[in-house]
């Protein structure tokens, strides 16, 4: 039995958490994602959960990795400003390997900017925001029905990969009502518990390709999770650079490693296209319909939508644009992923920024003049 | 019998200065790892408070009191039962 | 007169008995001792003082996880044999009321510093209090930023010297035990690592506290605050805190300006008021029909019909 409703993005959000066993939740209100909070707030005491309203964005956090290492799948919903004080403790997350998921509501920014308008200046800040290496996963949904999706799909690659997740999405989809179906039953990953005995268990183990089990406080593993350089037992060994090295490229490579496994693109029309518009949340909205007015007009164009920003999906967008001489990014900030692009086509293809800011979705006929100003001749 | 662990003492000594039945001495010498350990020379003052035990922070004291009537013969760990519950 | 020796000898091959170790050792991760603690830190005291706690109030070790900040005394979880959380700095009582909330059967302890609940924590230890989560925070307060080298710490006294002090520190400290108290903790205290047996006590009772407990232990700390105010051993800091130390029923009739040199020891709150995480249960009892779902995180069904 599939249900039918016509609600709002975060709302979504929030059902999409229920159904992928999210039983906690800390926050602090911040527009335009409050209403993650609120619904998660209602929602919560009626499955089982439990929310918490904490004092600021650092100490959510940081309540969201405790509660992950208690054993619950935990998230947060913030935007631009909040994701900055997160920084800290979500460096903290990529180095103990604490599965969560962070809704990003991205709103105008620097600063304050822009609290209820869309854009998606936190491109950047998701992938290098902490300081150190690491990799993020982050999902882009550019619908209501996706928003819903990419949240279930984001507990679940947290879980798989032992990694913080995060969604981010615009102000655009945060408060747009659609029509989505909400299936009876979803596939969860569940988290991988130990089976050895805890004499034997190495909970931060140098494996090639696998990520560690994870047990619960409280389940007599007695585990030393550590934000200093640590071995493979947990303890602190800062001034071993063979330890630091080990440590951090397992971090890394436990995302890059299984990149094609994580990554997924949507693309239509690009066997044969000249110009292919490579973009990512709400902008593909108005990418759809522009690409399909400019193939009636005799151009040919394509679009190819990225699902997963982070790991950047280079393969993916690669094979599809092979055909392409231009590449225009559509993006509501003053270019971000359009260097990943760069970077993936390094001169193959000339690419194009079609760069919007100030809270408005690019409009379709906008991206069909750019389409047709870099191949319509 | 008071034991120190040569391992663990970091030579502190305020076990020396809390001990208020002067148990202990200071060695003359340092040991290999350049400690000037406490020494228990004057064992039989030992009251069996247990102060140095939980002060001590290497926790490397123990006071072993097996020639007190309340302790049982067949118990390994011999602890002043004022201080401390632990059983094997 | 007693005979003096001249070397305390123990040999390579002695095999020391088993009994040999001291009695808190065996909640140690004996593997890491020695620990990091200088020679006459209070930090390895306040270690025996918990477990002496601990036992008196009958806590089960294996149900006890520690979550620490950064500093000195949040190294301490680390050397202990249960689950720890060393967390960011300033932050570990947001990470342990995440820990308390997702699990409440887990008996949570906070070890934390003065420059990391007072500083850069204060607004978490505030909000932790207001809540009254059933958390024992014991706070080692040595007066200054050991392990980034002899800097002034928010509690440093009007006058001492560090690192960030080289004319003498002109603030006014912080005094903890009355912030948390007032901002709405269940159980309050503060003693020194002078009196060991006090504090032990007040740690049991914190344990056993259902509510947020504050336990704060005036520690030494002879190779910063010592070196840098004329107290360079471990015994002579001992010393001057012994000397200052003033108990709270005596201080009734002193003004301040008597006080302001002296460390005021005792308990300040013990009282009653309802826990936060008990609320949680029960707005869960009231919804769902049971208490909150503990390890959420290892299903792979959920009970769609309870609602």
């Amino acid at each position: 039995m599939v249900e039918k409703l016509f609600i709002q993005g975060n709302e979504a959000c929030a059902l999409g958490a229920i159904k992928a066993g999210c039983r906690f939740f800390a926050g602090y209100p911040i527009t335009p994602s409050t209403e993650v909070a609120e619904n998660l707030a209602r929602l919560l005491p009626k499955y089982g959960g439990s929310f918490v309203q904490m004092e600021d964005e650092i100490s959510s956090m940081g309540a969201v990795i405790g509660a992950s290492w208690g054993g619950s799948k935990a998230m947060t919903a913030t935007s631009g400003p909040g994701i900055s004080l997160m920084q800290e403790n979500l460096g903290y997350a990529f180095m103990t390997e604490t599965p969560l998921v962070i809704v990003n509501v991205q709103r105008g920014s620097p600063s304050t900017g822009q609290p209820t308008m869309a854009s998606q200046s936190d491109m950047m800040q998701v992938r290098w925001g902490s300081h150190g290496d690491y990799e993020p996963i982050a999902l882009s949904p550019s619908s209501v029905q996706e928003y819903f999706d990419f949240t279930i799909k984001a507990f679940n690659l947290s879980e798989k990969y032992r990694v913080p997740v995060f969604l981010m999405t615009e102000e655009s989809i945060g408060h747009m009502r659609e029509k989505i179906s909400i299936p009876k039953s979803v596939d969860l990953v569940a988290r991988k518990e130990p089976t050895m005995s805890p004499d034997e268990f190495l909970p931060f183990k140098n494996r090639k390709n696998a990520t560690n089990p994870m047990p619960a406080f409280g389940d007599g593993y007695k585990v030393h999770v550590s934000g200093l350089t640590h071995n493979e037992i947990g303890y602190p060994d800062t001034n071993n650079p063979k330890t630091h090295a080990v440590l951090v490229k397992r971090l890394c490579n436990k995302i890059l490693k299984n990149r094609e496994k994580i990554t997924s693109v949507k693309s239509e029309f690009t066997d044969d296209a000249d110009v292919v518009v490579v973009c990512y949340g709400a902008p593909v909205r108005s990418v759809t319909t522009a690409v399909k007015e400019a193939r009636e007009e005799g151009i040919k164009a394509g679009y190819l939508k990225i699902n997963t920003p982070w790991p950047f999906p280079d393969d993916d967008v690669k094979a599809v644009c092979e055909s392409a001489k231009d590449i225009i990014v559509p993006e509501m900030n003053l270019g971000q992923m359009v260097h990943e692009v760069e970077r993936v086509f390094a001169g193959d293809a000339e690419v194009h920024l079609l760069s919007k800011i100030g809270g408005e979705l690019p409009k379709p006929s906008e991206v069909l003049n750019a389409i047709k100003s870099v191949g319509g001749n | 019998m008071i034991y120190i662990d040569p391992d663990l003492c970091k030579g502190c000594l305020l076990c020396v200065n809390t001990c208020n039945a002067h148990v202990f001495t200071v060695a003359k010498k340092a040991n290999k790892k350049g400690v000037f350990l406490p020494i228990p020379t004057n064992e039989n003052a030992c009251l069996n408070c247990g102060e140095c035990e939980l002060l001590c922070p290497d926790q490397a004291i123990l006071i072993d009191i097996e020639k007190h009537w309340w302790m049982k013969k067949d118990n390994n760990y011999a602890f002043n039962p004022n201080f401390s519950k632990i059983k094997g | 007169m007693v005979d003096e020796i001249d070397e305390y000898t123990i040999d390579d091959d002695f095999e020391k008995p088993k009994r040999a170790k001291a009695p808190f050792i065996k909640y140690l991760r004996e593997d890491r001792l020695p620990h990091i603690f200088c020679p006459g830190c209070g930090n390895g005291t306040i270690i025996n003082t918990f477990f002496k706690g601990m036992e008196e109030a009958n806590i089960d070790f294996e149900n006890v996880a520690m979550v620490s900040g950064i500093g000195c005394s949040s190294r301490i979880p680390g050397y202990i044999k249960c689950d720890s959380l060393h967390t960011t700095h300033g932050r570990a009582l947001s990470f342990a009321t995440g820990l308390k909330v997702s699990n409440p059967d887990l008996d949570v302890v906070v070890f934390t510093g003065d420059g990391d609940c007072a500083s850069i924590g204060g607004n978490h230890l505030i909000h932790a209090a207001r809540r009254n989560i059933n958390l024992t925070v014991i706070c080692i307060n040595n007066n200054i930023y050991g392990m980034t080298g002899g800097q002034i710490s928010p509690t440093s006294p009007k006058g001492s010297y560090g690192s960030t002090a080289p004319y003498g520190n002109r603030d006014k400290p912080f005094h903890l035990a009355e912030l948390v108290a007032a901002a709405g903790a269940t159980y309050v205290a503060r003693w020194t690592t002078v009196q060991v047996e006090s504090a032990a006590k007040s740690i049991e009772k914190g344990l056993k506290n259902k509510g947020f407990s504050f336990i704060e232990i005036v520690s030494q700390c002879p190779t910063y605050f010592g070196r840098k105010n004329k107290m360079k051993t471990p015994v002579k800091m001992m010393d001057h805190i012994k000397n200052s130390t003033i108990y709270i029923n005596n201080t009734k009739l002193m003004s301040e300006h008597e006080l302001a040199d002296k460390i005021v020891v005792g308990e300040f709150v013990d009282k009653s008021a309802p826990e936060f995480t008990d609320n949680l249960q029960e707005l869960s009892k009231e919804n769902y029909g049971d208490k909150t779902l503990r390890r959420s995180a290892f299903l792979k069904n959920f009970d769609e019909n309870k609602e």
